[in-house]
C-alpha cells in the first residue's frame, strides 16, 4: 500500500520564479488497483509519479510505502527502493538506442542483488509479452509497439510491486495504444500489480479502475 | 565498482568509433604538449650549455693579418710559429683549444631521409650532408654524449688507406648502422663509429650563431699532423686550425703566453679576440629564443586543452540520457560517476601508454598525461552537478 500524506513539492524554493508542483497532497492507493492519474498539462502529474517512484524527494510530507516511511532514505536506499519495488515505462520508451533488447531489459537486474539466471528471466519476460524473436535485435530497429513492449520488459524484470506508467501510449497510435494498455491490464489482474498510469486520454482512464484527478498540485 | 566497470568497458566498445577519435586527441595533445615542454627544456638545457661553457673561461679567437713589409718572409718559419702556437695551446693546463669547421658531403648510396640540404657548387646543386670537422678538445668543451659506439681517439691520424672514423647526429640512427662504411664524392671511404645522443648541442663562437644542434650532423676528426688529402679528410694545415679555433683560458689565465709565442711572426700580425660580448649576446639571444618558444608553446597548450574540455563535455552530454535511464532502473548518481570517471580513465590511460611508447620523454609524458587525467575529470564537474541536480524524468523525456 502506498500513503501520501500532507505531500508538498516546491521548485525553486524562496526564489523569484518558485513553483508549487504539489500541495498538501493526501492519496492512498490500495495494492492491486490500477488507476489512471489525469489532469491538464503542469497540474503536477509527473511530479507526483517521480516522487510516488523515488525519482524526487518531496519537500515536505510523509510517504510511505508498505508502511516504511521513504522520505528520509538515503540516495542509495532510494535506488534500492526503485530498483525493487517500482518500474518505469515512459511515453518515449526510455530504451538505450545502442543496446540490444536483452541487454536494454536486463539493465535493472545488474544493479539488484539477484543476478542470477538473468538470460533466462529475460527470455522469458520476453517471451510473455511476444517478443522473445527480437531478443538480439537493436532497439533502434523495433516499431513503436515493439519498444513499449521491450519498455514494459524491463519495468516487470525485477518482479516490482509498482508500475508507473507516464503516457504510456502517448507516441503509439490506437491500435497499438490499445495492445499496450491491454498488456498492462493482464499484468495487473495475472500478477496483481500495482499499476499507477499518467495519460490525458480519457478512453484510456475509463478503462482503469479508477481515476485521480489533480490540478494546480492539488488532488480533488 | 564491477558493474561500473563492465558498463564503462562495454560503452568503450559499443562507441568505440567515437571513443577512438577521442583517444587519438588525447594521444595527439599528450605527444604535443609533451613536445612543447620537451622543447622549452631542451632550449633551458642550451642556454644552460653556453652558460656553463663560458662561466670559468674567457674565450677568444684568433685573426690572422698579413704584414705587407714582410711578405717575403720564410714559410717554414711561419709554420713552426703555429705548429708551436698550437702545441702549446694543446698542452697547456691555462688552455683549451678546439677547432670546428663546417662543410658539406655529398655521400653515394645512401638511404632516402630528409637530412641533405641543397648546396650550390658553382651552376650545380647537389643534395649534401652538413658536416663538423672537430678537434678533441671540441667532444669534453660541450660535454658530448654518445647513444652507441665511440669517440675518435684523441691521437688519431688520416691515413689514406682507411676509413675516416664519423660520429652521426642522433637523427641518423633511422637509417644508418654502427660500422656502416660509406664514401663521398671524392671517393673517401668513411666509418661510423658511433652516434650522439639526441639533442645534444655546440655553442659555435667563430660565426656567433649561438646554440646550434649536431642532431643532424656528421662530425669528423681533425688531423693536422698529417697533409695528404687535405680538407678533404678532416686533414686541416696549422693555419686552418688556428683560424677555425676557439681558445678558451682558464682560472682567469691570460693570453699573454700565446701572444708571446706569434710575436716573432714576421708574416702575420696575430690578433686574439675576446668573444666575451659575443657570448652574452648568444646567451641573450637564446634566452629571447626560449622566451618566444614558451609564448607559442603555452598558445599550444591553450588550444590542446580547450579541446579536451569541449569533447569531454560533449561526452558527458551525449550520454546523459543513457545514465538517466540507469538511475531509472535502480543505479545511483555515484554509480554513474563512478562510470563516467571510469569511461575517461580507461581512455586516458590508453593514451598515456601510447604517448609513453611514442614519446622518449618518459617524465614529461607522465606529467602532461596527470594534468591531462585533472582536466578532463574537472571538466566532468558541472556536468556531475547537473546530473546530480536535473530532474531524471526531464533527462529521460529530452530526446536527443
Amino acid at each position: 500500500m502506498i500513503e501520501l500524506h500532507n505531500i508538498s513539492k516546491i521548485y525553486n524554493k524562496s526564489k523569484s520564479n518558485q513553483v508549487n508542483a504539489l500541495k498538501e497532497v493526501n492519496l492512498t492507493i490500495e495494492s492491486n488497483s490500477m488507476l489512471a492519474i489525469m489532469g491538464p498539462s503542469g497540474s503536477g502529474k509527473s511530479t507526483l509519479l517521480n516522487i510516488l517512484g523515488c525519482l524526487d524527494v518531496p519537500t515536505k510530507g510523509t510517504y510511505k510505502l508498505h508502511n516504511q516511511e521513504l522520505q528520509a532514505l538515503n540516495q542509495k536506499k532510494l535506488a534500492r527502493v526503485r530498483n525493487q519495488h517500482f518500474g518505469f515505462v515512459v511515453q518515449d520508451f526510455a530504451l538505450i538506442e545502442e543496446y540490444k533488447v536483452m541487454k536494454n531489459v536486463e539493465i535493472p537486474i545488474l544493479y539488484s542483488g539477484d543476478k542470477t539466471n538473468k538470460k533466462e528471466r529475460v527470455l522469458e519476460m520476453l517471451d510473455m509479452l511476444g517478443i522473445k524473436d527480437k531478443a538480439t535485435e537493436y532497439a533502434y530497429n523495433l516499431s513503436g509497439g515493439q519498444r513499449q513492449r521491450v519498455a514494459i520488459a524491463r519495468a516487470l524484470i525485477n518482479n516490482p510491486d509498482v508500475i508507473l506508467a507516464d503516457e504510456p501510449t502517448g507516441a503509439l497510435d490506437q491500435k497499438t495504444g490499445q495492445q499496450v494498455l491491454d498488456i498492462f491490464k493482464r499484468i495487473h489482474q495475472e500478477q496483481n500489480k500495482t499499476i499507477l498510469m499518467v495519460t490525458h486520454d480519457e478512453r484510456i482512464a475509463k478503462q482503469c479502475e479508477g481515476i485521480v484527478n489533480i490540478e494546480d498540485g492539488e488532488i480533488y | 565498482m564491477i558493474t561500473q566497470l563492465k558498463y564503462a568497458l562495454e560503452d568503450l566498445w559499443a562507441k568505440k568509433l567515437y571513443f577512438l577519435l577521442f583517444l587519438i586527441q588525447i594521444t595527439i595533445i599528450t605527444l604535443l604538449v609533451t613536445q612543447c615542454f620537451s622543447l622549452i627544456y631542451q632550449k633551458e638545457q642550451a642556454f644552460n650549455n653556453i652558460d656553463d661553457t663560458f662561466e670559468a673561461s674567457d674565450v677568444y679567437y684568433l685573426s690572422l693579418a698579413e704584414q705587407a713589409k714582410y711578405i717575403d718572409s720564410n714559410n717554414e718559419e711561419e709554420e713552426q710559429i703555429m705548429e708551436d702556437l698550437y702545441t702549446y695551446a694543446t698542452n697547456s693546463k691555462g688552455y683549451t683549444i678546439f677547432s670546428t669547421i663546417n662543410d658539406y658531403i655529398e655521400i653515394k648510396e645512401i638511404p632516402q631521409n630528409d637530412l641533405s640540404v641543397e648546396v650550390e657548387y658553382g651552376p650545380t646543386k647537389v643534395q649534401a650532408y652538413q658536416t663538423l670537422a672537430i678537434s678533441p678538445a671540441f667532444i669534453d668543451v660541450f660535454r658530448l654524449s654518445l647513444a652507441k659506439g665511440k669517440f675518435f681517439a684523441p691521437n688519431w691520424e688520416y691515413t689514406s688507406q682507411e676509413s675516416i672514423p664519423v660520429i652521426l647526429g642522433s637523427s641518423y640512427q633511422t637509417f644508418m648502422e654502427m660500422d656502416q662504411k660509406f664514401t663521398d664524392s671524392n671517393n673517401v671511404t668513411y666509418k661510423v663509429a658511433g652516434f650522439l645522443q639526441e639533442g645534444q648541442n655546440y655553442v659555435d663562437i667563430s660565426f656567433g650563431e649561438g646554440v646550434v644542434t649536431l642532431d643532424d650532423k656528421i662530425l669528423i676528426p681533425i688531423d693536422v699532423t698529417t697533409f695528404e688529402g687535405i680538407y678533404d679528410t678532416g686533414n686541416v694545415d696549422f693555419q686552418t686550425y688556428l683560424e677555425n679555433a676557439t681558445i678558451l683560458t682558464t682560472n682567469n689565465h691570460g693570453i699573454g703566453e700565446l701572444s708571446n709565442i706569434t710575436k716573432k711572426s714576421q708574416l702575420y700580425n696575430y690578433t686574439f679576440h675576446s668573444v666575451a660580448g659575443v657570448a652574452r649576446y648568444m646567451e641573450s639571444s637564446t634566452k629571447d629564443a626560449v622566451g618566444v618558444f614558451l609564448y607559442i608553446s603555452i598558445w599550444v597548450i591553450i588550444f590542446a586543452f580547450s579541446l579536451v574540455i569541449i569533447n569531454t563535455l560533449e561526452f558527458v552530454n551525449k550520454n546523459l540520457r543513457e545514465f538517466s535511464i540507469h538511475i531509472f532502473c535502480g543505479a545511483t548518481r555515484k554509480d554513474i560517476a563512478l562510470r563516467l570517471f571510469l569511461q575517461i580513465f580507461i581512455v586516458w590511460l590508453l593514451a598515456s601508454i601510447i604517448s609513453l611508447l611514442v614519446s622518449d620523454r618518459i617524465i614529461i609524458v607522465l606529467l602532461v598525461s596527470l594534468v591531462l587525467l585533472c582536466l578532463c575529470l574537472s571538466t566532468c564537474i558541472p556536468s556531475f552537478i547537473k546530473l546530480f541536480h536535473l530532474q531524471i524524468s526531464d533527462m529521460i523525456r529530452r530526446k536527443e
